[in-house]
């Protein structure tokens, strides 16, 4: 098995940059705020990492970037700035900092920063989009006694998945695939969160009664499900040690993502599920997949 | 907004609090009481070096665990030094003290063969039986059992025992 | 090449092809030769351990296995004839006929082709980081499985390193004590004089590394070089990154050892214990530290885990071993006074009697 030879600070780098044509997409789709969210978001993380080690070469370890473009691009596009800077900051002190810093932390930093604006500020992320209304996971989730066919009739749905947010995860995919294929994540990881969420979604699906959960396509270019999936489920700090208990990670991620949405208060639970999978992970290490020793 | 709004849920956590902290401290001293005092004694005897030197004023390990046990001061072991007060220390709950007079664990002690004169007090006093010899004929040191207690040094009338530190015994 | 040191032929120079092997064993062992792989073994005790058993074959070992040491390499492209004959005096020292010699790279391998020596077998083993171990060397060029608490001279298999087959000859056939070897000094391949401090090779640095950049140590300047030195480097990589988990060491690792557990347990003693054999399996290929993306020296935590394991146990033994002597000497002291008890007790009655 041939790696790249990179190291860390160039693996982040590698990683941030391949969450660029993603934001493009996502910047076409819904306008410059998002672009506008991204620089935001970044900059308060990397201030608050230089402020906390109180060392400003820490920008060059890349992972702040990371943890800020992803708050950008998880974040609703017409969330008031103060907002953003409130999860960034909240993300590197309260997801990373508090735990000692890069590689200790046992929460994923930007689902920490994300999920703590979702909590504490709810009115301001479920009514963000003046043009559409709410978006296609909110009507799913609150639509009443309408069908999914009827539901999917609402403006808020795309070609196949939730307007807009569909070609977001397309982009999120490719680029994904792309640092599977160069072995800078593992395939299991991704894999075992797309199925964890899609196969449930299947034996579910009823082809769309006013009880069903989504179909399973929706549930996969819905939200922030490919973003997550290859970007915050693989951040190695705070996914388990072994391949069997990564598998279970990962899938269970995607068991919660569903579960959230579909029964959840809000509309999108992937960061909820992800801290949750990373609450699990101090017991997923204590799992012993025994290793293959070289017979002997 | 009511001010009942800010005091029913702080005194609802406060009490929470208090019934938590209640039930930890019961159950802490129910799991205690479980522990048996013999259990208790092979604990402490586990962070004592076991040199048997008995420079703590009990003869040997085991019988200075059962006076930590009876309420002996926890820093008394100078072979165990401060690491061992403080193991000690933590697990007696007490507060930490730390000995007077620290030494090394890993040192021996060699005779002088040339001036010993045979007298077996050394022999005697030695906690491990590391010394042999026959009264009036030249006594020499086990190295391999010698646990470097020093006790042997203040015995000798002729000052021939010397210490070996721990880089040359090995 | 030009030397490092002048020689003079300190032995009388031996015809290999007629003398006897006893000769030949006696003068490796005059020669002082140890096994210039790493271990230092001394190269007589191997070859009599191997005749003890039933001597089979000469395996050299020509493989390289970490990136930026080419000592070995160098060694065996410029001294091709030598070793082939060194190869032929072990030979006859075993009393075998046929040896083989493993080499890392296909240019090497065709340097010898020309030669055309008939007794010795060539194989190209591909070089990863755990492919010159002496196990999986003999694995992969005699299919022969050897077990990890087992060496291969049990089985009759004299594994030597290139190196210490050209010592073999010079030895033999020049008269010469090992007095100098090619070593891979900050990537370059020269002879180096052996017994000299470090800082005078390579200069002063705080960052001196004795072996390679990935299985090295921090040396200190005053330390000697050695014959089992191949390589030393003036500087490590500086300020590694923090360890972000991500397992990529517990992946290459040819043994299957959960590196990163043994690494995230660095700081917490009582975990060691469970990964005590683990440490001690670990040959220090060094896989883990050329994976690593924060360049962690990884094998330097191993090593100081391992011998503060090994200190701990040797220290709990120690105690047990005094603790059990203690409670043997209380109950002869008790006997005694037991005794001493008995006897006064008898000689009263005795006494009251008359």
């Amino acid at each position: 098995m041939v790696k790249p030879q990179l190291t860390t600070p160039q693996l982040m780098w590698l990683v941030a940059s391949s969450l660029l044509p993603g934001l493009l997409v996502a910047t076409l789709y819904f306008g410059h705020t998002i672009l506008l969210n991204c620089a935001v978001a970044v900059g308060v993380c990397l201030l608050a990492d230089i402020f906390s080690t109180r060392n400003p070469r820490i920008v060059s370890d890349g992972s702040a970037t990371v943890t800020g473009l992803l708050i950008g691009l998880s974040l609703p596009p017409s969330i008031p700035l103060h907002l953003v800077a409130l999860a960034g900051l909240a993300a590197i002190l309260l997801g990373k900092v508090v735990f000692g810093g890069l590689g200790k932390n046992t929460f994923n930093p930007a689902m920490v920063g994300y999920a703590l604006v979702l909590v504490a500020f709810p009115e301001d992320l479920t009514h963000f989009d003046a043009t559409t209304g709410a978006t296609a996971l909110d009507v799913l989730s609150h639509r009443g006694g309408i069908t999914v066919g009827e539901a999917s009739r609402s403006p808020a749905y795309g070609d196949f998945g939730a307007l807009g947010y569909e070609y977001v995860n397309v982009a999120f995919l490719g680029t994904g695939l792309f640092l599977v294929g160069f072995r800078i994540i593992p395939w299991y990881l991704p894999l075992g969160m797309l199925v964890g969420l899609a196969l449930p979604a299947l034996l579910f699906y009823d082809s769309g009664s006013s009880a069903s959960l989504g179909s399973p396509l929706f549930h996969l270019f819905a939200g922030g499900t490919m973003l997550a999936a290859f970007y915050v489920v693989t951040d190695p700090v705070t996914a388990p040690r072994s391949v069997g208990a990564k598998i279970l990670f990962a899938t269970g991620i995607g068991c919660f993502t569903l579960i959230i949405r579909a029964f959840g208060a809000w509309p999108d639970g992937i960061a909820f599920a992800v801290l949750l999978g990373n609450a699990f992970v101090p017991l997923l290490d204590k799992i012993p997949f025994r290793r293959r020793l070289p017979t002997s | 907004m009511a001010v009942e709004t800010f005091l029913i849920p702080i005194g609802f956590v406060t009490l929470l609090g208090f019934l938590y902290a209640l039930a930890l401290t019961i159950s802490q001293r129910l799991l205690q009481k479980t522990s048996s005092d013999e259990e208790l004694i092979s604990h402490i005897e586990d962070r004592l070096p076991q040199l048997q030197c008995a420079q703590c004023g009990f003869p040997g390990c085991r019988p200075y665990a059962e006076a930590i046990l009876q309420g002996a001061s926890t820093d008394l072991c100078p072979p165990g030094g401060e690491r061992t007060a403080l193991e000690l220390a933590d697990l007696m709950g007490r507060d930490p003290t730390v000995p007077l007079s620290t030494m090394s664990t890993t040192n021996a002690v060699k005779i002088i063969e040339s001036e010993c004169v045979g007298c077996n007090r050394c022999a005697q006093v030695c906690p491990v039986d590391a010394i042999v010899g026959a009264e009036l004929f030249t006594h020499t040191v086990l190295k391999k059992y010698c646990t470097g207690c020093e006790l042997c040094i203040p015995e000798c009338p002729v000052d021939c025992i010397e210490i070996v530190p721990e880089s040359a015994t090995t | 090449m030009k030397r490092a040191v002048f020689h003079v032929a300190e032995f009388q120079v031996l015809n290999w092809k007629s003398e006897q092997p006893e000769i030949l064993r006696d003068r490796i062992r005059e020669a002082g030769i140890v096994g210039m792989g790493g271990a230092g073994y001394p190269t007589h005790e191997k070859i009599e351990k191997c005749l003890a058993y039933d001597p089979r074959t000469v395996l050299v070992n020509g493989v390289e296995c970490e990136p930026g040491v080419s000592a070995d390499e160098t060694l065996i492209i410029n001294y091709a004839e030598e070793i082939l004959e060194g190869c032929a005096i072990l030979e006859r020292c075993l009393g075998t006929t046929g040896s083989h010699l493993a080499v890392g790279s296909r240019f090497v391998f065709n340097t010898f082709k020309e030669l055309k020596k008939a007794n010795t077998t060539l194989t190209v083993v591909e070089a990863t980081p755990s492919s010159g171990e002496e196990r999986a060397l003999v694995q992969s060029v005699l299919g022969q499985h050897i077990d990890s608490d087992e060496f291969p001279a049990n089985k009759g298999i004299l594994v030597l390193n290139v190196a210490t087959v050209f010592a073999i000859y010079e030895a033999v056939c020049k008269g010469y004590r090992p007095q100098d070897r090619i070593m891979t000094v900050n990537c370059i391949d020269v002879w180096v004089p052996l017994e000299e401090p470090i800082e005078c090779i390579v200069g002063r640095s705080t960052q001196l590394t004795a072996g390679g950049c990935y299985t090295g140590r921090l040396a200190d300047g005053q330390q000697l070089t050695q014959a089992t030195l191949n390589a030393i480097e003036s500087d490590r990589p500086p300020n590694p990154s923090p360890c972000i988990r991500c397992g990529w060491c517990t992946d290459v690792c040819p043994l299957k050892l959960p590196v990163e557990a043994i690494y995230a347990s660095r700081e917490n003693e009582d975990q060691w214990a469970q990964f005590a054999v683990d440490l001690h399996t670990c040959f220090e290929c060094g896989a883990c530290v050329e994976a690593c993306p924060s360049q962690i020296q990884i094998l330097d935590v191993i090593r100081q885990e391992r011998s503060s394991l090994t200190h701990q146990n040797r220290a709990k033994e120690h105690a047990r071993i005094a603790n059990e002597r203690f409670a043997e000497r209380n109950r002869r002291l008790e006997r005694l006074a037991n005794q001493a008890a008995e006897r006064r007790a008898s000689r009263e009655q005795s006494s009251r009697k008359w």
